[in-house]
């Protein structure tokens, strides 16, 4: 039995590299580890400088529970070796600040003659839809059609693989004429070698590069415990089928780490990682930025690990920027450096974090960020039985080069969240934060800060097969002298139904109250999203929204409503005699639009229009094994 | 106001403290993201970069139809205040922000559980972050995704 290794997918992103990068919070696949492996009982995954929780998915099963917790690593043990084919293995760690997952694909194949076979493999698809608009309001009521061709071709060939990805929208209407293309990838991957061409993400230090998703070109090179990672890439977002490289805007990365031991308590881990480029126009495709152009150098190392219980994380970094290429100032360069500590005492989870960051250290990945701040603070968490309690701590403060230009900001803030979860019962969670801004050392001339925040959110959830709710409150308001008192209130109420597969049903509402400087705007909205197949081939989804402003001084006073139906009506078996691989659907929409100004009637607005349609879908797949 | 934080940061500890030797279960502790980020921290506030990203840290996306999609508003500002804006699909209001900021240059606001990016119908649909409050003269961009006919992605057509 042989296990192809043959293409990790992250949860979140098919269209992109994956960097098994050593970095903090990374998932990396241990075993297997070739992809010639005869026997495959064990998979082994790494989570660096992360303690837990970890829940592991093969083929969609949930085998958490069959998983051991050694250090850095959760090893599970298959009762029977995978069988032939294809298998997903997906791990998710759900504890981390930002919820970070992976997933890879595992071809299990039957002799290892055929593991020496070239294959050549599409899993593209192509879909279109055609409508015509009608409608008393409607300015062209016209005949519109839309297409959408997902590419993923490629050749795999023992542990070499070559694979394309892109795809691309075309839309047509008399009016318009569009043809919207949508990522890119070129990859060549020899077994966990990989080079990349196209949208890529690099993953470098916290203090470097934490995310860069760029389009350019990425080699990441994998020995046993080392790993070297190259990009070249726009410094900005790129779309369409455009290579990202060229002369200007261009981020030079560079990120080598290192693992010593592989023990059950990983020593050291160690990483290092350099960025430099140039940002000519802070704005693109997706950023609004009023930035000025920008040049510069960051280079972070970061050492990481756990040793007798206790986890680390250090990093030091230094950057030369240059904010603003475009004034007579020269780049400018500091230095930054962070130590997070963790260990569990007595069942509570402890963790310490001090973080410096000059006035002047700046990454060329993180465009328009300001640092300038040194930062302390706490954090533990503890449970007992259906109960859990944490609680953080932390002061920070800028201006730490004294400029006597500008104040010294110092901001204290606490944080309790308390939860229960009984079983059978609803899960309640609340939480609590509170904070102070205050100022020294003002300038002459420049009044004095001295802000208090707080905030209240009690959230309440229930759910039960086919059914979870939601409901939350926060109050949050800002003592200001300066600017003036602030308080907002969100009340939201979310229901999520689902029957058999059958029918899905959404409603959501939600309140919120602001008030500032006497002025109070209250805003409602509700919005109901549905999913019914009524039967077999007749289904009927939608959404609907409704949204009411209103202001206390009468500046704003209107409501908007909005619906949007789909009925569809499969015809797919009808046509299977003709097409057998398509899937298609005879649609009817309506859409509705209403806006009601109380204020000024003028600006009120309706419109309705209802549209027919057909789509058509097919899979372009294949393969061929020579 | 402090001597009710300290109040409270006691009997936190003292809770803690007191409780420790029992069967504690440790939990998941995480230091709040915040990332180090200093700048103006005073006066009203004032808005200098937005970016809108799908989980793909694109502003482009394809997904199959009736799968659920969230987005992301990096948010870089100066000052103290109260933030409002929606979430806008095509033209109409899906979910609704309202926070208040104080200290840090950074916000990073996610799609609330609550708010659906429609992906019933097939095509190419804009979303937008309509920011009501502070007024800002950034032209805040629209990030597009395109849902298929297809329910199954099937490699190629899935999230990109």
């Amino acid at each position: 039995m042989i296990a192809v290794l043959s293409m990790p997918l992250t949860s979140s992103s098919v269209l992109s590299a994956i960097i098994t990068s050593y970095v903090n919070g990374d998932i990396r696949l241990i075993e297997p580890s070739s992809t010639r492996v005869k026997v495959l009982h064990t998979i082994t995954v790494e989570i660096a400088d992360y303690a837990g929780p970890v829940i592991v998915l093969v083929d969609g099963v949930d085998v958490s529970s069959l998983v051991q917790h050694q250090g850095l690593r959760w090893i599970y043990h298959a009762i029977q070796p995978l069988s032939n084919g294809q298998h997903y293995v997906e791990v998710l760690a759900p504890g981390m600040a930002s919820p970070t997952g992976a997933r890879w694909m595992l071809s299990v194949e039957d002799h290892a003659e055929d593991a020496q076979k070239h294959t050549l493999y599409s899993k593209s698809g192509i879909s279109l839809t055609g409508s015509q608009v009608f409608g008393d309001k409607v300015k062209n009521k016209e005949m519109s059609t839309s297409a959408n061709l997902a590419v993923n071709v490629g050749m795999q060939s023992g542990g070499t693989e070559v694979s394309f990805e892109s795809s691309f929208g075309y839309s047509n209407t008399s009016s318009n004429n569009q043809l919207t293309p949508s990522g890119l990838l070129l990859q060549l991957r020899h077994v966990k070698n990989l080079f990349a061409l196209g949208d890529v993400n690099f993953k470098g230090t916290p203090l470097t590069a934490s995310s860069l998703a760029r389009r350019g070109i990425l080699a990441d090179l994998h020995w046993e415990n080392t790993s070297l990672q190259l990009l070249q890439a726009n410094s900005r977002t790129v779309t369409g089928w455009k290579s990202g490289l060229g002369s200007d805007n261009q981020i030079q990365g560079i990120a080598l780490s290192h693992g010593f031991g592989n023990g059950q308590d990983q020593p050291l881990r160690i990483a290092a990682v350099a960025l430099s480029g140039e940002i000519l126009n802070a704005s693109s495709g997706n950023v609004a930025s009023t930035a000025a152009p920008s040049r510069g150098n960051v280079a972070g190392l970061q050492g990481s690990g756990r040793y007798a219980g206790m986890g680390y994380n250090a990093e030091v970094g230094i950057s030369k920027f240059d904010a603003d290429t475009q004034d007579n100032t020269s780049a400018k360069q500091d230095v930054a450096a962070s130590v997070q500590l963790d260990r569990v005492v007595a069942g509570v989870s402890l963790m310490a974090n001090y973080q410096r960051a000059g006035t002047d250290y700046a990454s060329i990945a993180d465009p328009g960020a300001t640092y300038d701040r040194e930062q302390l603070a706490f954090s533990g968490g503890a449970g007992l039985g259906s109960s859990s309690l944490s609680a953080s701590l932390s002061r920070s403060h800028d201006n730490l080069d004294s400029d006597p230009s500008r104040p010294i900001v110092y901001n204290n803030n606490l944080g309790l969240t308390y939860a229960f979860t009984p079983a059978s019962w609803p899960t309640l969670s609340v939480s609590y934060l509170a904070g102070q801004v205050k100022s020294e050392s003002e300038p002459a001339g420049t009044p004095r800060t001295d802000i208090g925040n707080q905030s209240v959110t009690a959230a309440l959830s229930y759910g039960r097969i086919g059914w979870s709710g939601n409901l939350v409150f926060s109050d949050a308001w800002i003592d200001d002298p300066l600017n003036g008192d602030t308080n907002t209130q969100n009340a939201t109420l979310s229901v999520s139904m689902q029957s058999r597969d059958q029918l899905s049903f959404t409603p959501v509402l939600s309140v919120t109250r602001s008030d500032q400087n006497g002025v109070s705007q209250q805003t409602g909205l509700g919005t109901l999203t549905l999913n019914w197949r009524i039967s077999a081939s007749l289904s009927l989804s939608g959404q609907m929204v409704w949204i009411q402003n209103d202001a206390s001084d009468d500046s704003v006073d209107n409501n908007q409503r909005n619906a949007v139906l789909r009925a569809t009506w499969d015809i797919t078996p009808s046509l299977k005699a003709i097409f057998p691989h398509q899937q298609t659907g005879l649609t009817l929409s309506y859409n509705g639009n209403r806006f009601v100004d109380n204020i000024d009637s003028s600006r009120n607005q309706s419109d309705q229009s209802v549209m027919l349609g057909i789509q058509v879908s097919a899979p372009l797949k294949g393969e061929y094994k020579f | 106001m402090g001597t009710l934080q300290l109040k409270i940061w006691v009997l936190v500890v003292v809770m803690v403290a007191g409780i420790g030797c029992s069967k504690l279960t440790p939990i998941p502790t995480q230091l709040p993201h915040v990332k180090i980020s200093g700048g103006t921290t005073t006066g009203p506030l004032m808005l200098r970069r937005v970016e809108l990203q799908f989980p793909n840290g694109r502003g482009q996306i394809t997904i199959p139809r009736d799968s659920s999609l969230t987005a992301r508003a990096i948010v870089q500002f100066n000052g103290n205040g109260l933030f409002r804006a929606l979430w806008i699909v095509d033209g109409r209001v899906v979910g609704t922000v309202s926070m208040l900021v104080t200290f840090g240059d950074t916000l990073t606001i996610d799609t609330a559980p609550g708010t659906i990016l429609p992906a019933f119908e097939p095509g190419l649909h804009e979303l937008t972050l309509r920011i009501e409050q502070p007024v800002s003269t950034l032209t805040i961009p629209a990030i597009s995704y395109m849902v298929t006919v297809d329910k199954d992605s099937g490699g190629g057509s899935g999230t990109q």
